[in-house]
């Protein structure tokens, strides 16, 4: 089973097992395309609300892990006994709808209120990754976040960011950051860090503009996930 | 070598090197313990800020004990990381 899921061989898995990997593809690679159905086909598979909410958060954490892992540049350190996953490096972004299809999913999805200490722990993490106001400024947090939640279509985070537009050539280099590690991830290079070291930013701060797109990409999947089940 | 700087377990001090210490006295599977000392990759990404590291894995710790069965975890993170076209 684990060689084909690293190979996508998704339909010659169990059907309930299909069913959850087909719903991490889709949270995946196009979350705005989520509609009930896909919840429906989940619950039918036996799964409850409980699972569906951890499903969408699992997935969502991995959105923002994978981002870190490919923005960092940081090498494959765990043994396993698969074969190595071969990426497709020159694999395009997912095309995108047009603005008016995106959907609009408010903050109070943006929890998981049936894990309660979870919720708790991502009001933290989310608190101080585009709350703080050290290496990064407030403003510069906002353009990171507005970019990917665009790159997401999120339309409800990505309106409420929409007056922050780049000012100077350093916030053009931090959203053309942004837009890359949401839409092709898989495409980092360290060449992407050093336009933003020669834009004048800190090492530090440079996780740190990692961290806050990674994190709206998962918690733009977060609520889009969540949106799916109307719960 | 990662492309941003990071700092080991060997060289880290302070917060970090407690937080570092803390996350290592975690029960973790096998397959997620790197063949060597330090620790993993994905978790020394976060090192300039042990802050933010802290924070960030506390919310990664804590989905492991939400409704779903370990190997139902590993296939939403597999899949996910598949899609993305990312090894981690």
């Amino acid at each position: 089973m684990s060689v084909a899921v690293l190979s996508g061989a998704d339909g010659q898995l169990p059907p309930r097992v299909a069913a959850l990997a087909r719903f991490a593809v889709t949270l995946t690679a196009e979350p705005w395309s989520l509609t009930g159905s896909a919840a429906d086909e989940l619950t039918e598979h036996g799964f409850g609300a409980d699972a569906i909410e951890a499903a969408t958060g699992v997935v969502a954490m991995f959105n923002y892990l994978t981002r870190v892992a490919d923005a960092t540049g940081i090498e494959f350190d765990y043994a396993s006994p698969l074969p190595a996953f071969q990426p497709d490096l020159g694999r395009g972004p997912v095309a995108r709808p047009s603005r008016p299809s995106w959907p609009v999913v408010p903050g109070e999805f943006r929890t998981l209120p049936r894990f309660p200490a979870v919720s708790e722990a991502w009001q933290r993490w989310r608190g101080y990754v585009f709350g703080s106001e050290e290496l990064l400024t407030h403003r510069e947090r906002q353009l990171l976040a507005g970019a990917a939640a665009e790159g997401c279509c999120d339309r409800w985070r990505a309106d409420l960011l929409a007056g922050y537009e780049p000012e100077n050539a350093a916030e053009s280099r931090l959203v053309e950051f942004a837009r890359k590690l949401t839409l092709q991830p898989w495409q980092m290079r360290a060449a992407d860090l050093d336009a933003l070291r020669e834009a004048g930013y800190a090492e530090a701060a440079l996780l740190h503009a990692i961290v806050v797109v990674a994190l709206q990409n998962a918690e733009s999947r977060l609520a889009m996930g969540r949106a799916m089940t109307g719960s | 070598m990662a492309w941003l700087r990071t700092v080991s377990r060997s060289e880290a001090d302070g917060s970090l090197a407690e937080v570092y210490a803390a996350m290592a006295a975690r029960p973790v599977p096998d397959a997620y313990r790197p063949p060597h000392d330090d620790a993993p990759g994905i978790i020394r990404a976060h090192s300039l800020d042990a802050e933010l590291l802290g924070r960030t894995f506390a919310v990664s710790g804590a989905l492991h004990g939400m409704a779903l069965d370990w190997a139902e975890r590993e296939l939403l993170s597999s899949v996910t990381s598949r899609t993305n076209q990312c090894f981690y």
